[in-house]
């Protein structure tokens, strides 16, 4: 089904799951960068300072 | 012509008449051979003027006059059609008519409404892709942005309480601020296509909740022992903190976003009431 050119609810709907799908896999990328950043903060200077 | 258009026609040229010394600074007008060119000129100089506030007090008149403008236009017997629909697609793409606007022009031509119908919405489709990849691209922005702080202090050649460091700390804290800003402005557009959409909102807003109710409090967690060394060096930043207000706000910012889009979705106007008047 073209997505490029959504007609209907249902074509929303779907258009819509795949950019939500895609933003999900962004922000499990941003989990690990605020996991990495929170890794070298507690190392280097604790986070309980 | 129908006697409402001649109705409409009239309004217009009265609107021309009582603003004549001004819309002659832009053009000489003779009102009885308007063409469509004058009347492209005219709306763009109504827009123009309307949001310059010059004319704020007329501004509800001028808005008006737009789509009578546009009316009198399409109900021109000499207007061809193609011509006048590529016309009205230019105008409704540089913001100088709207929606309604175009609807209510073009639902007055029958003919002419497919045709309007399958261009609005692939703008629909096309405001989606831009309103999610925004949606991603923020994301990515303060990833990135969160890994840039990760690099300076991994890697940078100063100490860490040093004033050059807690200068170049400062920078990097703040595009993390700015990423958010974005995050905001997204997420909220993200949700109100969403709906338009027929997505549950609860789905909708799971994205949103996941990000700032579930990863913001580790970044936050991370950021204000960074700001405490920046504080040794006498540089105020309260990222941290903002951060924690965000999270507290979006528990209720989810509330009022989601009563925001369902008020907007009951005042979407009908095809009858955008035939009426757009």
């Amino acid at each position: 089904m073209p997505l490029d050119n959504p007609q209907t609810p249902e074509e929303d709907r779907e258009l819509w799951q795949q950019c939500a799908d895609q933003s999900l896999e962004s922000a499990a990328k941003l989990h690990d960068a605020i996991d990495e950043l929170d890794e070298t903060v507690s190392r280097m200077i604790g986070k309980d300072e | 012509m129908t006697e409402q258009s001649e109705q409409y026609k009239d309004e217009f040229y009265r609107f021309i008449h009582e603003n004549k010394v001004a819309l002659n600074a832009v053009m000489p007008i003779n009102i009885d051979t308007l063409t469509p060119e004058d009347i492209r000129i005219l709306c763009n100089f109504a827009t123009y003027k309307a949001g310059e506030g010059h004319y704020q007090e007329q501004k509800g008149r001028m808005d008006k006059s737009l789509i009578d403008g546009v009316r009198v236009f399409f109900a021109r017997p000499d207007v061809d059609g193609p011509k006048a629909i590529a016309k009205a697609f230019s105008w409704y793409e540089k913001g100088a008519m709207n929606k309604s606007s175009l609807k209510a022009a073009m639902f007055e031509q029958p003919e002419f409404s497919p045709r309007v119908e399958k261009y609005l919405s692939k703008k629909r489709s096309e405001n989606y892709r831009k309103s999610f990849s925004d949606m991603r691209d923020s994301i990515n922005n303060l990833a990135d942005a969160v890994r840039d702080v990760n690099k300076l202090l991994k890697h940078s050649d100063e100490p860490l309480d040093s004033p050059a460091m807690a200068l170049k700390m400062r920078k990097q804290l703040r595009k993390i601020n700015g990423a958010l800003n974005r995050c905001d402005q997204s997420g909220r557009s993200g949700i109100a296509w969403a709906h338009r959409a027929g997505i549950p909102m609860d789905k909708a807003t799971n994205a949103v909740q996941d990000l700032y109710l579930k990863k913001l409090p580790g970044l936050e967690q991370a950021i204000r022992p960074l700001e405490k060394v920046l504080e040794s060096q006498g540089i105020k930043s309260s990222i941290a903190e903002q951060l924690n207000r965000r999270q507290f706000l979006w528990r209720h910012d989810i509330k009022e976003v989601r009563q925001e889009v369902r008020r907007q979705s009951y005042k979407q106007p009908t095809q009858e009431q955008s035939h009426a008047f757009g």
